[in-house]
């Protein structure tokens, strides 16, 4: 039975398609090779969180801490990855220059399994279609944290 | 030579340039002269003070350093910028325009996933890499402001140099040390930058010794209160040559206190410079560059403080193809850049005003408010409007069916001020690849965070489109070539050069040239030892101020050329009598042939040949020969001893001066007597110098014969002591007609050893003198010693008794 031990959570536009989570160690970008497509990327202190390309709408970002894998939250679409905490803290940033959610403590620094959950983007076309500037959020991401183990195989 | 050879032969091969040689010795191994005097110390002579308006000193940018020593009188001995000065942006943008440097930020991403944007902290040395980078840069031995490789690196290649000309116009001491200083800039959250210094030639000489201390710092130039540095460091010349051997650095720190920053950044920018005292205590310095410190929050949590170079114009750099030839990650959003900066009117969105669109941030290496990018924050309103605006246009295009994830760019970015939201329209969108896009905005992040870009109104930046992958920022490639110190010789010596090249080509060609610069004569010439050497060796056969410049060639880039003067004095001809000899005897009016060979740097030049018969000035004789001999005949129509003196003059009025002893009897001149006592000087006997009693001495003499030699005796003895002299025969008699008279012969003292003495007497008063002396060395016995035997230069003392009789 796994316990979320806390959840924090920021609306925020998107920049280049990309919404960056951040460990309060932060210190240094990696570069994922963005060609793979995929919802999410992990690395050192950086979890980058990617939108679908569209315009014109804010992201909302729920961070949730869990002490082991919770049950899948529903959602359209799903990844995972691993994100590596110099510091047990993470948060929602504006382009790594401030943060926009409160911090999410965590246990302790080391490996954490992000599991990123996308719902809301098949209203995105209409909203892109509107072009109203309705800056509501429309694509909601759930990214469920918790401890890595060896045995977990992600970003596979 | 190697470069320790060079130094240590600079150490121990300093003369004043200036001095004037030794005065000519003479041989004469077939006719013994008396013997030389006791050898005696030569007083010290009195340094000259020192003339300050012909010293120099500096702290100089390596390839300024030739003209710098050129320059008499020149000490810059105060800092180069007023302490109390206020930096503004607009002079440090100026500043950046002038840097020649292609200094850029760390290449953006590379084509492989990795960390992107490390924090920065100086090494705990300079990492050989950028060292050998310094050492080749051409913009860190000649930039004004240095090589700002990035706004984390930054080097410069110095020289310091003394030089100490006394009132005599003699160079009396002398340092030059071409130096490396490396800076590194820090944003891993503390306020300071740390330098490191090593010498890469080291020369002294003179008033430089290896126990003289020369001081190098890293100094604050101005905002003196809120800026700190070390104590600096003072080695000996003697430490500082073997840093050239070691390799090892000198530490350096400066650091910002935030103490009265401006804005939440805590922003300083100063000025350092390099500072180098002298072992008068003078200090010579090389800068201003500038640096900036901050303490802005919007990096990361672990580079809360910042401090880097600021004498460069900040780009970022898109390139469109790897280095393997692939397509870059970000190559469409390259192009659609290039696209905006170079054709914007074939750019989407049209200005609405209809007018033609010149979108900011291409860089092109100068600064113009108009023209660059500033950074803004993306909480901002700014920003906001900024990407609503871009939707806005890039709704108003179609999206490409064909493209992997379509995502819309815009140019300049959102996050500055320049961005689509602000201003008449002179931005542009357009659809790229979603992969692309997205490498690009990770890529501006981390360009924001290592190249340390605030959220100031004034730290412009730019953007590069390359067309290929950059290099790791090596300059470009030119050799980089000192001519070395300005030298001071002689004419006609071997003067060495020390000239570097520096280059990464194998191939590079070196060539010294030298040109007349001034007072040379026309028709000098100089030759190299090896023309294409880096350090060979200049000879000239004239005096005067030489130019000399080292060229090398890459056969890549323009050749590359750096000059030095090298001062030559006059060099006196060296002249020697080759007849008649010392002390050869010669009869009255028999003709005396003089021919006296001499030596002179300068080829087939005229020289003036100057002769002293000794007469009191009524025989003297001048002509000019361009032969290398003075030749000439005389005769001497009454007996003595003359000391002719030949004067050789160069072309340049450097003399040389010979001078020989003759001897002319008279058979009919008379006849002579000396009878009587004379005192006896401390010292007159060396192997009992106390002696006091007085000196005794009986000599007759007379010519019998013309032909000679003279017949007599010659006596003399030391009352109470044991040394005695008894003539075995006499070579010579001189009697002038002056009346005076000196006697040559050969004699054996009271213990048999054989010698030979020279007596000689004056009239009115009776003074004589006696020489004895067994070959060389010190005189046996000299009761008035000195360098001189003419009759008519010695000073004999008084008798006591008796008296000097002459017979005619």
């Amino acid at each position: 039975m796994a316990y979320r031990n806390g959840t924090v959570e920021a609306t925020l536009r998107p920049d280049r398609n990309m919404v960056l989570v951040i460990g309060t160690g932060f210190d240094e970008l990696f570069l994922p090779d963005f060609a793979a497509g995929r919802l999410c990327y992990g690395g050192p202190d950086v979890l980058y969180l990617m939108s679908d390309g569209g315009l014109g709408h804010d992201m909302h970002v729920v961070l949730e801490a869990w002490d082991a894998e919770p049950s899948p939250a529903p959602g359209e679409l799903t990844d995972s990855t691993v994100v590596s905490l110099a510091r047990p803290g993470i948060y929602v940033s504006r382009l790594t220059e401030s943060a926009a959610s409160p911090v999410l403590d965590l246990p302790e620094p080391g490996d954490y399994v992000a599991r990123v959950s996308v719902t809301g983007r098949r209203a995105l076309p209409a909203v892109r279609a509107a072009a109203s500037g309705d800056r509501r959020p429309v694509e909601h991401v759930l990214v469920q944290l918790w401890p890595s183990t060896p045995s977990i195989d992600v970003n596979s | 030579m190697s470069v320790l050879a060079a130094a240590l032969l600079s150490v121990t091969a300093v003369a004043p340039a200036q001095a004037a040689p030794p005065a000519p010795q003479q041989a004469a191994p077939s006719a013994p002269p008396p013997p030389a005097p006791a050898p005696t110390e030569k007083p010290a002579e009195k340094p000259a003070p020192v003339d300050p308006a012909r010293s120099s000193s500096g702290l100089v940018p390596r390839a300024q350093a030739g003209a710098a020593e050129a320059k008499a009188g020149l000490r810059r001995s105060t800092p180069p910028i007023d302490p109390d000065h206020k930096v503004t942006a607009e002079e440090f943008r100026v500043r950046a325009e002038r840097s020649t440097s292609k200094s850029y930020v760390p290449a953006p991403p590379s084509s492989s996933a990795g960390l992107i944007a490390p924090q920065v902290a100086p090494p705990a040395t300079p990492t050989k890499e950028f060292a050998d980078e310094c050492a080749g840069s051409y913009a860190a031995s000649a930039d004004e402001v240095g090589y700002v490789k990035n706004r984390y690196e930054w080097c410069r290649n110095m020289i310091a140099f003394h030089n100490i000309i006394d009132t005599r116009g003699n160079r009396s001491g002398y340092m030059w040390m071409d130096l490396t200083l490396i800076g590194y800039g820090r944003d891993d959250g503390t306020r300071n930058m740390r330098f490191f210094a090593r010498p890469n030639i080291v020369l002294f000489g003179g008033s430089y010794t290896p126990t003289t201390r020369v001081k190098l710092n890293v100094v604050c130039l101005n905002n003196l209160s809120s800026c700190s540095q070390g104590d600096g460091e003072s080695q000996t010349m003697a430490e500082w040559f073997a840093q050239t051997v070691t390799g090892n650095w000198l530490d350096f720190t400066l650091a910002s206190d935030g103490a009265g920053g401006s804005g939440a950044e805590l922003v300083q920018r100063n000025y350092f410079g390099a500072q180098i005292t002298f072992l008068d205590g003078v200090p010579s310095y090389n800068g201003p560059y500038g640096w900036r410190c901050d303490s802005a929050r919007y990096f990361a949590s672990t580079r809360t403080a910042a401090c880097v170079f600021f004498d460069v114009v900040p780009h970022l750099q898109y390139w469109l193809t790897n280095n393997d030839g692939t397509r870059s990650r970000h190559h469409a959003v390259a192009e659609h850049i290039r696209q905006a900066q170079d054709q914007p009117d074939t750019t989407h969105p049209p200005r609405p005003d209809g007018l033609p669109k010149v979108i900011p941030g291409k860089y092109t290496g100068e600064v113009a408010e108009d023209t660059a990018l500033e950074r803004i924050s993306s909480d901002t309103t700014a920003y906001t409007e900024n990407v609503n605006a871009k939707d806005r246009a890039c709704n108003r295009i179609p999206t490409p069916d064909d493209m992997e994830r379509p995502q819309c760019d815009e140019y300049p970015f959102a996050t500055t001020w320049q961005g689509a939201g602000r201003g008449p329209g002179d931005f542009s969108v357009k659809y790229v690849p979603g992969s692309e896009n997205e490498s690009a905005g990770a890529s501006l992040l981390a360009y924001y965070n290592s190249d340390r870009i605030l959220w100031l109104p004034e730290d412009f930046f730019y953007v590069q489109i390359l067309d290929n992958q950059p290099g790791d920022g090596r300059a470009d490639g030119r050799p980089v070539v000192s001519a070395g110190p300005n030298q001071f010789g002689d004419e006609g010596e071997a003067v060495r050069l020390y000239g570097t090249v520096r280059d990464d080509s194998p191939q590079v060609v070196n060539r010294w040239t030298w040109v007349p610069q001034e007072g040379v004569d026309e028709g000098a010439e100089c030759t190299f030892s090896d023309p294409r050497a880096p350090q060979p060796t200049i000879t000239c056969d004239d005096d005067g101020v030489f130019r000399v410049t080292l060229t090398a060639d890459d056969g890549v880039n323009p050749p590359t050329s750096a000059s030095a003067t090298v001062t030559l004095a006059n060099v006196a001809p060296l002249a020697y009598f080759d007849n008649p000899s010392p002390w050869q005897l010669f009869k009255v009016n028999d003709q005396v042939s003089v021919n006296v060979p001499f030596s002179d740097v300068t080829n087939d030049r005229v020289s003036t040949c100057r002769i002293d018969y000794d007469q009191n000035g009524q025989t003297v004789y001048s002509w000019q020969t361009t032969t290398r001999t003075c030749g000439h005949a005389h005769v001497f129509n009454s007996a003595g001893m003359y000391t002719i003196e030949m004067r050789v003059t160069d072309d340049d009025g450097g003399t040389g001066i010979a001078t020989v002893l003759v001897v002319v009897y008279d058979p009919n001149g008379g006849t002579a007597n000396i009878d009587g006592s004379t005192g006896t000087p401390q010292g007159a006997l060396t192997a009992d110098p106390n002696v006091t009693g007085d000196t005794y001495v009986n000599m007759a003499a007379a010519y019998y014969t013309t032909s000679g030699p003279p017949a007599g005796v010659t006596k003399s003895w030391i009352q109470n002591h044991g040394f005695r002299m008894e003539s075995t025969g006499l070579q010579w008699l001189v009697v002038t007609r002056d009346n005076k008279v000196a006697v040559r012969g050969d004699a054996r003292l009271a213990d048999g050893t054989v010698v030979q003495y020279v007596l000689y007497g004056w009239k009115n008063p009776d003074r004589i003198r006696l020489v004895v002396w067994n070959g060389t060395g010190p005189a046996i016995y000299d009761n008035s010693r000195s360098g001189e035997y003419d009759i008519d230069r010695i000073d004999p003392k008084v008798m006591k008794s008796g008296a000097v009789q002459i017979h005619r």
